[in-house]
């Protein structure tokens, strides 16, 4: 007799008990579910950039820009082109434009910095302009220093 | 002694809805999985860092691999010559006038790689592009 109760008293406690089984089996899922999608997605984002099928001027558009930095009148106009050519000498990147000539990209990136604190360029159109050896590294470089200024209209054609 | 199969009266039959959500879950990952990387079939590219990029667009883009000076391109896993981008880009543009192609470029190509690809893609009507970049950490 008390041999069958003490049974019944072990399989009372089997049934109840809760079955971790299936939620370990669940929350695996789960996490698998959030690194598969993590691995898949991955640390990438985006540049926007304009493909203009007009060619760059010859004019003196980096005079326009600089004089940007001084005249606010010309640099709020709509349809202000500057243009922020890249050549490269000596192992290294060399910008021309928004009021720099011949510097290097930190260079170029606190002059576009400077320029965005001191005009209302927001609406003005940047045209980067890279010689072909320049590498693909330094134009995303430099696509991005005008970003972080408040450019955010660029544009990108070759030589 | 047998089994007795009948239900105890009293007490209502349930379903074990475990299993179900977890196969149902596998599934649903398991689609979502494969038919992200068929759609994109992201190639190897070491992408350029940049600080200040965005969110890729939501609509399937066209994701254009620039991965040798060759003038060759990976797209969606198949190797183009810059004359089949422009074609590409034409039928895709015809399709959906607002395409976005996003350009996965190596940091590590002069822009003389990049250039004719780009021409490839104003002249299929594409006007806008968004460049692929790694979220900051400029080594």
């Amino acid at each position: 007799m008390r041999t069958a109760l003490r049974r019944r008293d072990a399989a009372t406690r089997t049934t109840l008990g809760p079955s971790m089984t299936p939620m370990v089996d669940v929350v695996l899922v789960i996490l698998v579910f959030f690194m598969a999608t993590a691995s898949v997605a991955g640390p990438e984002w985006f540049l926007g950039a304009a493909i203009p099928s007009w060619a760059p001027s010859t004019a003196s558009a980096n005079e326009a820009a600089s004089a940007g930095a001084d005249d606010e009148q010309r640099a709020i106009l709509p349809e202000a082109r500057l243009e922020v050519r890249l050549v490269r000498a000596g192992g290294q990147t060399l910008a021309t434009g928004l009021g720099v000539s011949g510097v290097g990209l930190d260079r170029l990136a606190d002059a576009a910095r400077t320029l965005g604190q001191r005009v209302d360029i927001a609406d003005a159109i940047v045209v980067v302009i890279p010689s072909g050896d320049v590498p693909y590294e330094d134009v995303v470089r430099v696509h991005d220093a005008c970003l972080g200024a408040g450019l955010t209209r660029v544009a990108i054609i070759g030589e | 002694m047998r089994r007795r199969l009948v239900q105890p009266a009293g007490e209502t039959p349930r379903v074990n809805v475990t299993p179900m959500i977890d196969v149902v879950m596998v599934l649903i990952i398991f689609f979502l999985i494969v038919g992200r990387l068929a759609a994109e079939k992201r190639a190897p590219v070491d992408l350029p860092s940049a600080d200040f990029g965005a969110d890729g667009a939501l609509a399937t883009p066209m994701v254009v691999n620039v991965l040798a000076p060759d003038g060759r391109v990976d797209i969606g896993g198949r190797a183009f010559g810059v004359g089949e981008v422009t074609l590409l880009a034409e039928d895709r543009v015809a399709d959906e006038p607002d395409l976005v192609v996003q350009l996965r470029a190596d940091r590590s190509l002069a822009f003389d790689a990049v250039r004719p690809v780009l021409d490839a893609l104003r002249a299929g009507g594409v006007e806008s592009i968004q460049l692929a970049a790694r979220e900051g950490g400029r080594p």
